[in-house]
């Protein structure tokens, strides 16, 4: 079984060394790494990617167990001058103010510091995420209905 | 330190969850159509569930804020602007004194609920603050609102007070501040299908004829014009319910909900201001889950009757009163 440490020391060893994609699996646990992606490689992702740059890098750690996932996802605020909108807390993602009503935002739409670019459900009621910058929606992170965590990155921004 | 009526709408009533304990003397239980929306109002500002709000019916009212105020609009969407800005409906709302408040096109629903953070001043009548407009018993006067009525407002307390402060102090230049948190639309029917009320089996459901219950459990009913807050009253298409065999009466209870068929054969579902007692035989009785949705039909409206079993309705009641609860405390954590 892998232990806490041990995933820290891999992630050290691959952070340090030259290797992108790395994983590993050992019974039940599996680790993937991968730098400068998210951690599916798809060549669209990659394509979009920051430059290769040892400053700029993401690392996902995922160890399935039982029910639980815990997924720690360690970002820079700024990738190529993309800015992120986090979640100011738990809760479930909505895209829209009601199921069936227009999303909030779509990409390519010019956004200002009070624009609501989505709400956030949790115990049975829904926060407006207000975008407190000004510029472009690039990128939705999530899915709609999806479960959030605090500080998860939601929107990339184009600021300007 | 009240507000002002400056135009009343077409149908605008003080009222609360209703006048219990006095059904065995004739006197009518009254209180709100929708009485999800009209609990969830007063949570929203704070207030305790059964306190009085505005229930405003299809087109609203133009009202002059005297006082700053937090309030809480529910329900159906009415449009309700402030100095021509749509104001959001389903989260506490703070206008400064002097804004004036106004309804506008119908956009969903019926009817709409408007608590006050502190409540209105109105003296209860055996027990409810509730207008019978009938027998012009309770609420205002006893009577719907009419132009250059004054209600009076108690102030709030506590938690609302806070929050009041707080809305009021973030923007001095508006006239409505409001929260960015606010509830999901739950039950509130959507334009378009016809909507789909479920409903338990009436005390007299065995006696309609095989043809009659076929008729009830597939034939889109619409609301007639003939409708008000005693009761609804249904049209099946040119198709009627009848009787299996004549059936002498003697008058028993009927309940919020019952659907009663007179001789004519057009099934009448009976609402806030029914009346104690009926001798029209009952083919069905609407889930208390879905009074509230009725209440939110307008005339024209289409439904179809769905057949649940008492324990699927009971259990519809429980899973609904946790909601509420949940989301008193999620609302009590947000005020803090």
């Amino acid at each position: 079984m892998l232990t806490i440490d041990d995933i820290r020391e891999i992630i050290k060893m691959v952070d340090q060394s030259t290797i992108q994609q790395f994983q590993l699996e050992q019974g039940a646990t599996k680790i993937s790494i991968g730098k400068n992606a998210l951690v599916t490689p798809i060549q669209a992702i990659i394509d979009k990617a920051h430059s290769p740059n040892s400053n700029n890098k993401e690392a996902a750690v995922t160890t399935p167990m039982s029910d639980r996932q815990a997924e720690a996802v360690i970002v820079d605020d700024k990738q190529d001058g993309f800015h992120k909108i986090t979640a100011p807390m738990v809760g479930t993602f909505y895209a829209a103010p009601e199921p069936g009503a227009a999303a909030f935002v779509k990409i390519g739409e010019n956004i200002n510091l009070n624009t609501v670019v989505c709400v956030l459900e949790v115990m049975k009621l829904f926060n407006e995420v207000e975008a407190q910058v000004t510029g472009e929606i690039v990128e939705i992170l999530v899915k709609d209905g999806e479960f959030v965590e605090y500080g998860q990155p939601l929107f990339l921004v184009k600021i300007g | 330190m009240s507000i002002k009526v400056l135009r009343p709408g077409l149908l605008t009533s003080i009222q609360d969850l209703g006048r219990y304990g006095y059904q065995k003397h004739g006197v009518i239980v009254s209180g709100a159509m929708d009485s999800y929306s009209l609990r969830l109002a007063n949570l929203l500002v704070g207030n305790k569930e059964n306190q009085a709000v505005l229930e405003i019916t299809l087109v609203g009212p133009a009202l002059l804020i005297e006082k700053d105020i937090l309030l809480a609009i529910t329900g159906g969407n009415l449009s309700p602007t402030v100095g021509g800005q749509p104001i959001p409906m389903d989260r506490p709302v703070f206008l400064r004194k002097g804004c004036i408040l106004q309804f506008g096109a119908r956009k969903s629903g019926c009817r709409s609920y408007l608590a006050i953070a502190g409540g209105y001043n109105i003296s209860e009548v055996m027990g409810s603050a509730s207008t019978y407009l009938r027998a012009g018993l309770g609420g205002f006067e006893g009577r719907a609102l009419q132009t250059d009525d004054v209600l009076q407002l108690k102030d709030p307390q506590g938690k609302s007070a806070s929050l009041l402060r707080q809305l009021a102090s973030s923007s001095s230049a508006s006239s409505y501040v409001s929260t960015k948190w606010f509830l999901g639309k739950s039950h509130i029917p959507q334009e378009g299908e016809p909507v789909k009320i479920r409903v338990m089996r009436g005390r007299q459901f065995e006696q309609f004829s095989g043809d009659s219950k076929d008729v009830f459990w597939n034939c889109p009913f619409q609301v007639s014009s003939q409708s008000d807050r005693m009761g609804y009253r249904l049209s099946g298409a040119g198709a009627v319910l009848k009787l299996a065999e004549p059936l002498e009466m003697i008058s028993e209870a009927v309940s919020l909900g019952t659907v009663q068929v007179p001789p004519d054969g057009n099934p009448i579902i009976l609402l806030a201001d029914r009346q104690t007692v009926g001798g029209y035989p009952k083919i069905a009785q609407v889930a208390l889950v879905d009074v509230a949705v009725v209440a939110q039909l307008k005339p024209g409206s289409k439904i179809c009757f769905q057949e649940i079993s008492l324990q699927k309705a009971e259990s519809l009641y429980l899973i609904r009163e946790q909601e509420i609860q949940a989301l008193q405390r999620s609302i009590q954590l947000k005020m803090q």
